[in-house]
């Protein structure tokens, strides 16, 4: 469905993410949490919204969640994404609900896609020399 | 300064032909744009001492060359669609302050036949973690940042197509009493509509602005006139989290939110006290989400106001008599502020709104900046 070795890389090395992308090679969601008052932030910030304290941990999350919104993309506009349609959701953790993932969700019809459905996250690897890890959400199967 | 006391005043506006194809540089259009509006002013080019240009498009030191201007006061708003109005703020501010006399806002654009819009340089904020975010998902456009607001608001308060597809309709029917409107003679139907094609769900073809190339310019200054319409308030916020939409809380909220609430204090006046509303309307229930935020309906009862013509000319609330960004032009929101000066002036013929003097207009762009103003005619 997805050109996954055409989708251009980021800089990964980039200090804001580069936590990230090393968490999703190792199949781990990591988000940023403050190391003073602990609210954890998304996207990743440099200081914290709650306090402003520049102390960061980056933390492991599971990665389920819930659809929060979505869009259905009906035209290509993107390198990698040459086929439609295609799901772009932003996904609600279940362990945190105030933090959103932005990500593709797969294995269910665009026409089926609902807000509110329960999803879980999948490690792909994508990039035209497999550098990079992304998440794809797939509902999460029953007794899961 | 820029509140109730406000002494700014729009003295004169002009454009060029929007059309879908124009074969002349972006750089003509403008000139042409600036000259007309000093024309309509009443001064000499030559008198415009500041300029506000529109930013990645045609620049200020082009019109200054061209025009053999000698600017005291030069400034650029970055806020996307929303600098327009927030440029009537920033001149208001000039003006009023003796920085400068006249001050220039204008747009020079090659919107349809210049760079495909995925493939021309992003003035958003956020770039870093658009790229690892977004890009990386197949999100790069308007219509899909857009989308996923439209697609929270139908969950949380419903919204049926209908309603969208008559914020299109009634864009369609007043452009359609709008000569110089890129889609006039077009004619749009619902069953037109219902069909277009897939963008962004649930944003098909016809919720989506157009791509317009042509220019226009809007000159203001504290000169007071009969025909001289005045910026009676306006002001300007940003969303929370202004850079970043998927982890907004509340995730509809915007910066017209408060800028609207702001002018309203000021002047002392509500959404009943409007003859029309021109909102800035990249996609249609972008209408719909102002309308609620500037506090013309309450959260999830724009509905009913769109209903049975409530924004269409003869209306509650005549919504873009000129069209609007869907129907008349993409021309950043600047066409919206020359159509409320014109209704103001009562030179709108066919689509004039009746007796109108006083006239809301909204500002929006970069996914949260949020600009709100009302303009007042003769007599107020």
């Amino acid at each position: 469905m997805f050109d996954l070795d055409q989708i251009p890389v980021p800089d990964l090395s980039d200090p804001n993410f580069a936590p990230f992308w090393e968490g999703t090679h190792n199949h781990q969601l990591k988000i940023q949490k403050c190391g003073t008052c602990e609210t954890h932030r998304w996207p990743p910030r440099i200081n914290c919204q709650t306090c402003r304290s520049s102390d960061v941990e980056w933390v492991v999350v599971e990665p389920r969640g819930t659809l929060f919104t979505y869009t259905i993309v009906g035209r290509p506009t993107a390198k990698g994404f040459s086929s439609t349609p295609y799901t772009v959701g932003f996904i609600a953790l279940d362990a945190v609900p105030n933090v959103r993932i932005i990500g593709n969700v797969v294995d269910v019809d665009p026409s089926a896609v609902t807000i509110g459905m329960s999803l879980t996250g999948r490690f792909v690897v994508a990039g035209p020399n497999e550098e990079m890890t992304l998440i794809h959400w797939a509902p999460t199967s029953v007794g899961a | 300064m820029v509140g109730r006391k406000n002494e700014a005043r729009i003295i004169g506006v002009g454009n060029t032909e929007y059309r879908k194809k124009i074969d002349r540089p972006a750089e003509v259009l403008a000139i042409e744009a600036v000259l007309a509006a000093a024309a309509d002013a009443g001064i000499d080019a030559r008198q415009i001492d500041g300029i506000i240009p529109y930013p990645g498009h045609v620049g200020d030191d082009v019109i200054q060359a061209e025009l053999s201007l000698n600017p005291r006061f030069r400034a650029t708003i970055d806020m996307g669609g929303c600098g327009a109005v927030s440029a009537l703020r920033l001149a208001s501010m000039a003006v009023v302050s003796g920085a400068a006399d006249h001050v220039l806002l204008f747009r020079g654009l090659r919107g349809s036949s210049g760079t495909r819009k995925a493939d021309r340089p992003s003035f958003l904020p956020g770039q870093p973690f658009r790229r690892h975010l977004e890009h990386v998902y197949g999100m790069n456009t308007p219509a899909q940042r857009y989308a996923v607001l439209c697609q929270r608001y139908k969950h949380e308060y419903g919204l049926d197509r209908r309603t969208l597809g008559e914020i299109a309709l009634a864009a369609r029917a007043h452009a359609n009493l709008n000569p110089n409107a890129q889609m006039h003679g077009r004619e749009l139907t619902m069953d037109d509509y219902l069909a277009g094609r897939m963008i962004a769900d649930p944003y098909t073809l016809f919720d989506c602005c157009l791509e317009t190339d042509g220019a226009s310019a809007v000159i203001v200054s504290t000169r007071n006139e009969a025909r001289d319409i005045r910026i009676l308030s306006v002001a300007e916020a940003q969303g929370v989290s202004p850079d970043d939409t998927s982890n907004r809380d509340p995730f509809l909220d915007i910066g017209l939110t408060q800028s609207a609430d702001r002018v309203w204090n000021d002047l002392g006046m509500g959404p009943g006290d409007m003859d029309a509303a021109m909102i800035y309307d990249c996609f249609t229930f972008e209408v719909l989400h102002q309308i609620e935020e500037a506090g013309f309906a309450a959260h999830g009862e724009a509905a009913a106001l769109i209903a049975d013509g409530g924004i269409r000319l003869g209306g509650k609330l005549p919504i873009n008599t000129h069209g609007g960004m869907l129907s008349e032009a993409h021309q950043a929101g600047l066409n919206h502020v020359i159509e409320s000066v014109r209704q103001l002036r009562g030179e709108c013929g066919g689509r004039q709104v009746e007796n109108a003097r006083l006239i809301a207009v909204t500002g929006w762009g970069q996914l949260g900046d949020g600009s709100f103003a009302v303009l007042g005619g003769k007599n107020v």
